[in-house]
């Protein structure tokens, strides 16, 4: 029997989401991501905020970009000039920003012209958790930026027949 | 020099109004969505529109069908993710005049920017 959850996620689809998050960091802040880490799996990252942005179409999932604190903190700072003091509403707005750039830049990079992005939301708390849908392939890439680590998870299942 | 921005991320406004400063516009006019700003439009006059595309209530695409079924002929540039051809087009046949996607240097769209300041 066809697992159908295991075909959710090929390399070739994580691969967009690495190179939109190194072109992002790149072209907006002017730093450099690495890849620290990548692994498979359901399970959830444990940062401060989360921004989150859905995929539908012949593509169907979410895309979870996760950064502690100081991390958005210092983004926020190196983008808005002046550094927040705690997560306000600048920086949920720049974490969400940054979680809807990365998914349309991948959706490009995916070329697949039938997926349409939703509008990013952003979760916030000290370990907070973002579940993805039943039956959806999990795949987390762990980056590291000058101002410490980032996460990105992709989930995705098979589009709804 | 008049210039509407409109994107429901208040972080982008604050970086796209930085590049606008850049090029010395500072009589610029914030929008979160598409029908907060076609309500602005109507009472105000602009010499320049830069939208994103994917907003709630009312979208940049639809924002610039609003804009042109009152005749303006006002430069309009969608600043967006979406970076599909056919989006393009789809933009382009509603009316926009010039396109940038995010992520975008500012230089790059400093550039852009300098077109419109230097004729008005």
């Amino acid at each position: 029997m066809t697992n159908v959850a295991y075909e959710c996620i090929t390399q070739s689809m994580v691969v967009p989401f690495i190179e939109s998050t190194k072109s992002v960091f790149s072209t907006m802040l002017g730093s450099d991501v690495v890849v620290a880490s990548e692994d498979a799996g359901r399970g959830n990252i444990a940062f401060d905020i989360s921004g989150i942005i859905s995929f539908s179409g012949s593509i169907q999932g979410t895309a979870v970009i996760s950064l502690e604190k100081e991390v958005a903190l210092s983004i926020a700072e190196t983008l808005l000039g002046t550094r927040p003091t705690k997560i306000d509403d600048d920086v949920r707005d720049l974490v969400g920003e940054l979680a809807n750039m990365i998914g349309g830049n991948s959706k490009e990079r995916l070329s697949n012209s039938d997926v349409a992005l939703g509008l990013p939301t952003v979760v916030t708390g000290k370990g907070h958790e973002v579940s993805f849908e039943p039956g959806a392939q999990v795949r987390k890439i762990h980056f590291e930026t000058q101002w410490g680590p980032i996460a990105i998870e992709i989930g995705m299942r098979a589009p709804k027949s | 020099m008049k210039v509407l921005v409109v994107d429901d991320s208040g972080v982008m406004r604050k970086i796209i109004i930085r590049s606008l400063n850049a090029v010395g516009v500072i009589d610029i006019v914030e929008a979160g969505d598409g029908q907060e700003a076609f309500s602005l439009f109507k009472s105000e006059s602009f010499d320049l529109v830069l939208t994103d595309w994917n907003m709630p209530v009312r979208n940049g695409l639809e924002l610039v069908t609003d804009i042109r079924s009152t005749g303006s002929k006002v430069p309009i540039m969608m600043v967006t993710t979406e970076a599909q051809k056919t989006q393009v087009i789809t933009a382009i046949q509603a009316g926009v005049t010039d396109y940038l996607t995010k992520p975008f240097e500012n230089d790059t769209l400093r550039k852009k920017l300098d077109k419109y300041v230097s004729v008005s």
